[in-house]
């Protein structure tokens, strides 16, 4: 309980508007670091309800409580959790040494085991995603040499929040607001995916 | 700086990052806010829940608040939208006509009690009003004008200086010994459960 | 009414007269109007692919709607197994190095079934209906918005006719090839039933930033200022198709230099005690211009 008189007249004056903009400031302060204060904010603002005729309920006991826990609770906009690996398979530390790879373009990176025997790939992809309207367009960039297999970007945790981030924001693109985090989701893989010679051996791959 | 600054000054400061802010807004305006859902959801448990919901989805939100309307107005919508979705999501359908925003209306006990709130919460709720009005009553004239000229009338210090007569510093202490005196009658009722 | 208003209004004239001639074919801005309406109450679950930096991958996807909001769960039926959840506010992302939560925003329609905000769109692209195709069994009418400068990708996205929800679309470089392709294979619609939380339009948000964006490619606005931790900024801009996230944040903040995903990119920098982060669906470019034009206001 507050029995400092001008700082609970100034509650007062701060509920009407009436509190000069630097010492409301001040003020916001104490109340955040002094719980009397808000439980006092709130009886007047019960009052005022009650003096307006309005229509108000009384919330559960701790109602006020209950929402700012659960505030705090999600309130860290990126928190990392349970990161043990890369997903190149070697341990390494959030920090600069992951970054400075991560900054590599994933193309320039070429996984030793994965250049050759990628054949059957490309074709699939013009069939089954229907973009007849742009007939061709798919394969330009691959269709006489294959470039190499693009391998993992190293994971960093930090980076990774950037783009989840920015996936959870942006709603604006129509992309994002029908398949948001696509980005996220479909970064590169680490392991090179498994070669398809063809599709029998595929199937006896898949057999054992 | 009229009530809307204020609640504006409170939003720029969750906006930019203070969390704590928000919680002024719940204080101020849970009161209406469980008001509103209470006329949608009868059960008193879920008509809580429902109107945690709602402040909660209203802060996460808040990045996209414009100000441009009324803060009020905006969280108004947002906790009868998420009532109403609640209803549907549990088959039932929502009631079609909206409550007004600035719904002032006083409705009789037989009808609250239709709505979500316990008998024990809506007996405390007519104590806290009954004790409201007769600390209003017994408050000395000047007292009780410059605070019915503030919260009924909606009047600024200066105004309100302006109608009585007297220097704004006098308006302010008139208006906080009128809410102390207020408080002194409601704080007890409280006291024992919810007030620090 | 200026001259270039009218303009504008001339050529969404034309552009109405064009598309006229496929019968009852819904206008462009109808579609995206609808499109952008219909992310809040629709719900479907399906299977996309997912072309980008030479890769296909498999993607399901469902979405519910619930009192408490969206419900997303994005999986990867390819490569490694990558999974997105978005529930109750929290973001997490499940992979095979770890586990990254953020906070998530709710998300409000982002164009107002207003004029004007259709009206804003045509400062950036120009639209044009390309065509009709069947996609996953739905019809979609596809639209190609094309950018009115070299700084944003093109889009052609397959919008389903009636819902106008996405079913595919192509995001080209300016004057280059496809930077990333996607496209449903099996897909189920649904309508909720509950009402957007607020039908307006994502506003701009009031709070002074104490920063300055000083070279946003024309048409961009702040829209959104995301929950950040204290200390720290979130920015959203949009021009109504493309979006740039800004990171204002202490010295020692994640990225230096340029990373990528799929279309999207990612540009950090140190800046006096700052560290700044821009990641935009932009051009690899555009988004290190944006990066080095953050300064400090006054």
């Amino acid at each position: 309980m507050s029995n400092e008189p001008s700082l609970r007249e100034q509650l007062s004056a701060l509920a009407d508007g009436e509190l000069a903009p630097d010492q409301a400031r001040f003020l916001l302060r104490r109340i955040d670091a002094e719980p009397a204060l808000a439980a006092e904010w709130q009886r007047l603002h019960l009052a005022r309800a009650c003096l307006r005729r309005e229509r108000i309920a009384l919330p559960d006991v701790g109602f006020a409580d209950a929402v700012a826990a659960r505030i705090r609770a999600e309130a860290a906009p990126a928190a990392l959790g349970g990161w043990r690996r890369t997903a190149l398979g070697g341990a390494i530390a959030a920090g600069m040494a992951a970054l400075a790879l991560f900054a590599v373009a994933p193309r320039t990176d070429v996984a030793p085991t994965a250049a050759p025997v990628l054949a059957e790939v490309a074709p699939l992809d013009t069939r089954d995603l229907a973009l007849r309207a742009a007939p061709g367009e798919l394969q330009r960039a691959s269709d006489r040499t294959w470039s190499p297999l693009p391998v993992a970007a190293p994971f960093d945790l930090r980076v990774e929040s950037y783009f989840l981030r920015h996936g959870g924001a942006a709603t604006a693109a129509p992309r994002g607001g029908f398949v948001p985090y696509v980005n996220v989701v479909a970064t590169p893989a680490a392991a090179p995916p498994i070669p398809l010679r063809d599709p029998q051996s595929q199937g006896e791959a898949a057999r054992r | 700086m009229s009530e809307n600054e204020i609640d504006q000054a409170l939003v720029l400061r969750v906006q930019a990052g203070e969390r704590r802010a928000f919680d002024l807004l719940v204080r101020k305006y849970q009161h209406k806010v469980v008001g509103i859902v209470s006329r949608y959801i009868g059960d008193w448990a879920e008509c809580q829940d429902v109107a945690q919901e709602a402040f909660i989805r209203a802060y996460r939100a808040l990045g996209n608040f414009r100000g441009e309307s009324a803060f009020y107005t905006w969280l108004y919508k947002i906790a009868t939208n998420t009532a109403k979705n609640w209803l549907v999501s549990q088959g039932r359908r929502p009631p079609t006509d909206d409550v007004p925003v600035d719904d002032a209306v006083h409705l009789d006990a037989a009808v609250r009690l239709k709505d979500g709130s316990t008998p024990e919460r809506e007996l405390l709720r007519q104590e806290i009003e009954a004790a409201v009005t007769a600390a209003v009553d017994g408050l000395p004239e000047e007292l009780k004008l410059a605070i019915t000229l503030r919260e009924v009338d909606g009047l600024s210090y200066e105004e309100i200086a302006e109608s009585m007569n007297c220097p704004i510093g006098t308006v302010r202490s008139r208006i906080f010994r009128a809410r102390d005196a207020i408080d002194q009658r409601i704080r007890p009722l409280l006291n024992d459960t919810e007030s620090e | 009414m200026t001259a270039g208003a009218l303009r504008r209004a001339g050529a969404l004239l034309a552009l109405l007269a064009s598309a006229a001639c496929l019968a009852q074919e819904p206008q462009p801005a109808e579609l995206l109007e609808r499109m952008s309406r219909s992310l809040q109450s629709l719900e479907y679950e399906g299977v996309f692919v997912y072309v980008h930096e030479g890769r296909v991958d498999a993607v399901q996807v469902t979405r519910t709607q619930s009192p408490y909001g969206p419900v997303d769960r994005l999986v990867t039926l390819s490569g490694d197994r990558r999974e997105v959840v978005r529930e109750r506010g929290e973001l997490r992302c499940l992979t095979p190095g770890g586990t990254v939560t953020a906070s998530a925003g709710e998300r409000f329609a982002l164009l107002a079934p207003d004029p004007a905000a259709v009206g804003r769109l045509q400062e950036s692209y120009r639209f044009t209906i390309a065509g009709r195709d069947r996609i996953a069994g739905y019809d979609a009418t596809v639209i190609d918005a094309t950018p009115v400068d070299a700084l944003r990708y093109a889009y052609r996205l397959w919008l389903e006719r009636a819902s106008g929800m996405l079913l595919a679309s192509m995001l080209r470089e300016p004057g280059g090839g496809p930077v990333e392709q996607l496209a449903f294979t099996s897909l189920r619609l649904r309508e909720s039933g509950l009402v957007p939380l607020d039908e307006a339009a994502a506003p701009a948000p009031a709070a002074p930033i104490g920063w300055q964006v000083a070279d946003l490619p024309p048409g961009f606005r702040l829209i959104a200022r995301p929950a950040a931790p204290e200390g720290s900024q979130h920015l959203l801009f949009s021009d109504g198709l493309a979006s740039v996230s800004v990171y204002i944040e202490p010295r020692g903040g994640g990225l230096l230099g340029a990373a990528r995903r799929g279309a999207t990119h990612a540009y950090g920098r140190a800046l006096d005690d700052a560290h700044v982060v821009v990641v935009g669906d932009l051009p690899a470019a555009t988004v290190a211009r944006i990066a080095a034009s953050v300064r400090r206001d006054g």
